[in-house]
């Protein structure tokens, strides 16, 4: 009974904000998503907009004109995910294990360090990047001396994926694959849907890893507080090795904490939209664009914007995201932990 | 590690000890060289803000100042070449990135920046550990869903919000106003999630002790459970910071429409100007100024983070 | 953390003392005057504008908002109906925005239109109503190496050049590290050539006509330097866009607007270049694309505040000091939108930017109409598509131009 009313008034004022400056708007757009607002066109007019049903929806996810644009960027937002997160969150981890160790002389000085890139001017991290992966750059520098055979790669503009690139190595290809890919599903070949992340995503993926990592870092860095040290004291005194300590004492102990990163850094990912923003170009738009980039992209570009239509898609990716999350939950072991 | 005098049953052969050392040296300089890459393109943004517009795009990788100083138009008013200002790794300094970004209202737009950094950092503490406890620890009607509901919180994408919640905010009235801005930020659901999985891993037996002792849930929270909370209090006043510091989409919603209520992100924007033509010094002085702030912040808070704390010393 | 709770309790007086400044009310007629912040000496050039108005007119107020996200900001105003009553509209905005009622008409109010190139009063006339007054404009024009042109012993583009002059240049451009032509997969460039060969979006009769053969024939001949290996995309030049591929000198040729102008002369002040007017097409005709945006007056301003708000439109685009002479005068890169102060302009800037104005006579302001927005989507498409060698060109104007043809039939 206490717990009730504790809980209630502790949780009332977080929740009042979150729901009047967040789920209010999420309403809003949920209810444009069923008309055909403009997003400019002033709502005091009585012509501001007109309902128009499941039309949004119908055009971009079920078989309008643009439902291969839409599924694309599925395609792309999903290899984008499968491939950030889980290095993401496993190089964290192992930075924030190293610089919390006791021999470690200037802690301070490391943990500044990799958190640096999170507050790097993105600006200045793509000039970086850019240079790093281009042409002549020292990424195909390092490459061509480390394997001579290596042909330089144009990191930031090739659309190749990656399992494309894979299969045609055992000479399997578009031509050889057989009339099964050419199958169509949800506005994409199985073969469109089985390329991996274009190469051109992948440096963008490379960028994302590098900037967001410091972050997750401190995630674990005050999770790693929470484990008394008495705990490490008596595995050495069991004889444990570091190694040992790591994957039976502290892994299991941080349990929650990273299923709490790769839940963010799922939806997170998922939303992926400021990386793409700065690194894309004319040439990669079709292998780099995200959901949330075609969002933006649809209320905001072109002649004629629609703010409804891309209600609609942020909506169907609200809903993708909750699913997925949902499958993580069930699948990748919450039952200890909640988060 | 002392281990010979802990732990006389374990007796390292040579070649394991010196297999330890190899693996000590082979981490340190991977932390050392991973900690290179995280830091160059720092360095290189704040050499960067003191070259000119040309040498930036042309010379990026410069990095070591000159003991002189140049300006970027020569006397007849013409930019000058990439080649005079930058010799291999070594450049003459120009501090005009930083003249282009001076302006009027600056220190203003800094106040307004670092003060509503604090305030919302400061309301968000207190209500993000408060709701992330009572999900964490508290069992109340609708636990389950409010957690589900702050988890689909992150899970919308912020640009369709952006018109409605404009509206929204103009019918309350608090378009233009900072309490606009700090109550409209006063609680993320990063926040909560942060405090809340931290709430879990803490052990249960300090609360129940204290429980037995008769203190209420409320003396708990602030006496008992805060306290233990430094290292999660830390990251999410980190974070929070560094976001209200760099809040561009937010400041612009609500206090857009006042250039004396401007932020730093948006104020900058204005000054560093947009279009093809990037004034790419001016950018980075920009960024500089931004970044700099957040560097010895986090220099500053990362001392909290240390290394496994005692809970017994709590208990009585 | 007791001293953070007083500490917040303290910061929360704090803040609320702050918002004690409140905004006085000012008298008489108040204009908002709202625009995109652009690069530091057109923001500069804008308010000086204003600073003369205000002594022109002293009873007016006026309040300026130089906007950090002007699309985003103005949104959220339009939509709530309170918007200000003076503000720029960019081209491909305009159908959109005169379509929901938003812009006065200013057939009658806006000073002697005639003096304004008929491209940039075709870009923002609907319904045979002229809506707004453009600020300022730029063309295309073709960006060329003169460096690379003595060195490879070529005589520089003339008015007489022709889609092959230019193929031949670019191949003979094309050595080592260097190619011909930097040719991006915007639609927005080599559109200019589709124009140039007499192609339209739409015939007389309406129906459409993208993929005509003129129009096939551009996208063929600008893909042809990809093909050939005489042009690349700034992608494949290492750089972000034509203008920097071409300041490195990694292209000899492209196709860019005024704004590279300053761009080359800032970030690049060692390169040697020249622009001259996109080349004559088979046809014999020549074409380029224009880009502008224009100052219009809220629909819902009325009495004196529109009187008031036409008189800063007029103020700020007309034939007064501070108008397109103040912008001829400035010469920050972009041209001023009337035909009689292109010579001061080019007083100003230098002759050699004579190519820019001389495109205003015949230049097109690339505008999708209302309701196309998935032809435009494959238009892009189709672009990055033909350029990266993945589809012929024919095939993919084919294709945006189906897109077109279905949107037409439901319209219908």
């Amino acid at each position: 009974m206490q717990d009730t009313l504790a809980g209630l008034s502790f949780v009332l004022p977080a929740v009042v904000v979150l729901f009047t400056f967040l789920i209010l708007p999420l309403l809003v757009a949920f209810y444009f998503s069923f008309t055909d607002w403009s997003g400019t066109r002033p709502l005091d007019q009585p012509d501001a907009y007109e309902m128009v049903g499941f039309e949004n929806y119908q055009r971009w996810i079920i078989d309008g004109r643009r439902v291969d644009d839409f599924y694309r960027s599925v395609r792309n937002t999903l290899y984008y995910v499968a491939g950030v997160v889980p290095i993401q969150t496993a190089l964290a981890l192992v930075l924030a294990v190293i610089v919390n160790q006791r021999w470690l002389k200037g802690k301070a000085f490391f943990r500044t360090a990799f958190y640096f890139p999170s507050i790097t001017s993105s600006i200045v991290v793509s000039f970086i990047f850019l240079f790093l992966f281009s042409g002549g750059g020292p990424i195909n520098l390092l490459l061509k001396a480390v394997f001579p055979s290596f042909e330089p790669v144009s990191w930031t503009t090739n659309n190749d994926g990656l399992v494309h690139l894979l299969l045609n190595v055992f000479g399997v290809n578009g031509r050889t694959v057989g009339p099964w890919a050419e199958t169509e599903i949800l506005g994409l070949e199985i073969w469109e849907w089985i390329s991996g992340p274009s190469v051109a995503m992948f440096t963008i993926m490379c960028l994302a890893i590098w900037t967001t990592t410091g972050t997750l870092m401190v995630i674990y860095l005050s999770a790693l507080q929470n484990i008394p040290s008495s705990v490490y004291e008596a595995a050495e005194v069991d004889g444990a090795t570091g190694l040992q300590a790591f994957r039976h004492i502290t892994l299991p102990l941080l349990r929650p904490t990273t299923f709490f990163v790769v839940t963010l850094g799922l939806i997170g990912t998922f939303q992926v939209f400021d990386q793409i923003y700065v690194l894309q170009n004319d040439q990669t738009a079709r292998t780099t664009t995200s959901v949330a980039y075609l969002v933006y992209a649809t209320a905001f570009e072109g002649t004629s914007p629609s703010l409804a239509e891309a209600s609609a898609i942020a909506i169907v990716l609200f809903i993708i995201i909750f699913v997925a999350t949902l499958i993580q939950r069930r699948f990748v072991g919450g039952d200890q932990a909640e988060t | 590690m002392t281990t010979a005098t802990l732990a006389p049953q374990r007796t390292e052969s040579g070649t394991i000890r010196t297999l330890r050392t190899i693996l000590t040296v082979v981490a340190l300089a991977f932390l050392v060289l991973f900690a290179a890459v995280q830091i160059v393109p720092f360095v290189l943004t704040v050499a960067n803000s003191f070259k000119c517009d040309a040498a930036v795009e042309n010379r990026p990788l410069a990095f070591i100042p000159r003991l002189a100083t140049v300006t970027c138009r020569d006397a007849e008013g013409e930019f000058i070449s990439p080649d005079e200002q930058v010799d291999g790794v070594l450049f003459t300094p120009s501090i005009d990135g930083y003249r282009g970004i001076l302006n009027d209202q600056l220190p203003r737009w800094a106040l307004n920046t670092a003060g509503l950094s604090l305030v919302v950092t400061l309301v968000r503490l207190v209500l993000d550990s408060m709701a992330g406890y009572a999900l964490a620890r508290l069992s109340f009607p609708g636990n389950r869903l409010v957690f589900f509901v702050i988890l689909g919180v992150l899970m919308i994408p912020g640009v369709v919000l952006l018109i409605p919640r404009f509206l929204m905010l103009k019918e309350m009235g608090l378009l233009n106003t900072y309490q606009g801005y700090i109550i409209t930020l006063a609680a993320d659901a990063f926040g909560i999630l942060l405090m809340k999985q931290f709430f879990e891993s803490i052990p249960k037996e300090i609360e129940e002790a204290a429980q037995v002792d008769g203190a209420n849930r409320f003396t708990i929270f602030f006496r008992i459970v805060l306290p233990m909370a430094t290292p999660a209090l830390t990251a999410l006043t980190i974070f929070s910071f560094q976001g209200n510091w760099n809040n561009f989409m937010d400041a612009l919603i609500i206090l857009g429409g006042n250039t004396d209520m401007y932020n730093l992100p948006l104020g900058l924007t204005v000054l560093r100007g947009a279009g093809q033509d990037i004034q790419y010094d001016l950018v980075l002085a920009g960024s500089v100024v931004t970044t700099i702030p957040m560097a010895i912040i986090f220099f500053f808070f990362q001392r909290y983070f240390v290394e496994g704390i005692s809970y017994s010393g709590l208990k009585g | 953390m007791k001293v953070n709770f007083r500490l917040t309790a303290m910061m929360l007086v704090m803040a609320l003392l702050l918002l004690a400044v409140s905004a006085t009310t000012a008298q008489g007629t108040v204009l908002r005057v709202w625009t995109g912040a652009s690069s530091p000496v057109e923001n500069e050039f804008k308010e000086a504008q204003i600073a003369a108005f205000r002594e022109a007119y002293p009873d007016v107020t006026v309040e300026l908002l130089v906007s950090p996200d002007y699309g985003t900001q103005i949104r959220g105003a339009f939509a709530s109906g309170d918007y200000p009553e003076v503000f720029t509209v960019g081209q491909f905005d305009f159908p959109q925005w005169q379509a929901d009622g938003l812009l006065a008409v200013g057939t009658e109010a806006i000073e002697t239109p005639d003096d304004i190139y008929p491209g940039l009063r075709a870009a923002f006339t609907a319904d045979g109503e002229l809506y707004c007054a453009p600020k300022d404009f730029s063309t295309l024009g073709l960006l060329y190496n003169i460096d690379l042109f003595d060195a490879a012993g070529l005589e520089y583009p003339s008015a007489d050049w022709t889609w092959e002059d230019m193929s031949a240049a670019a191949t003979a451009l094309t050595t080592g590290d260097v190619v011909g032509f930097s040719a991006a997969a915007d639609k927005f460039r080599w559109m200019a050539f589709f124009y140039g060969n007499g192609a339209t979006l739409f015939d007389e009769a309406g129906e459409v006509a993208f993929d005509s053969p003129a129009g096939i024939e551009a996208l063929t001949f600008y893909q042809s330097f990809i093909a050939n290996g005489s042009g690349k995309m700034p992608g494949d030049l290492d750089s972000g866009w034509n203008g920097e591929a071409f300041g490195k000198g990694a292209a000899a040729m492209t196709i860019e607007g005024n704004w590279a102008i300053g761009y080359l002369n800032d970030t690049f002040p060692d390169i040697n270049w020249g622009v001259a007017e996109l080349p004559l097409s088979p046809a014999g005709t020549r074409g380029t694309l224009t880009f502008t945006e224009c100052w219009a007056v809220s629909a819902r301003a009325e009495g004196d505040l529109a009187e008031a708000a036409w008189n800063m439109v007029n103020f700020l685009t007309g034939t007064g000091d501070f108008g397109a002479k103040g912008v001829a005068e400035a010469g920050f890169g972009v041209m001023p939108a009337r035909a009689q102060f292109s010579e001061l302009w080019l007083t100003t800037v230098g002759e050699e930017y004579a190519a820019y104005v001389a495109g205003a006579a015949y230049a097109v302001a690339p505008i999708f109409p209302l309701g196309f927005a998935d032809f435009d989507a494959a238009v892009n498409d189709g672009t990055t598509l033909a350029m990266t060698l993945e589809e012929d060109p024919a095939d993919v104007m084919t294709e945006a131009a189906d897109v077109a043809r279905e949107i037409l039939a439901d319209m219908q």
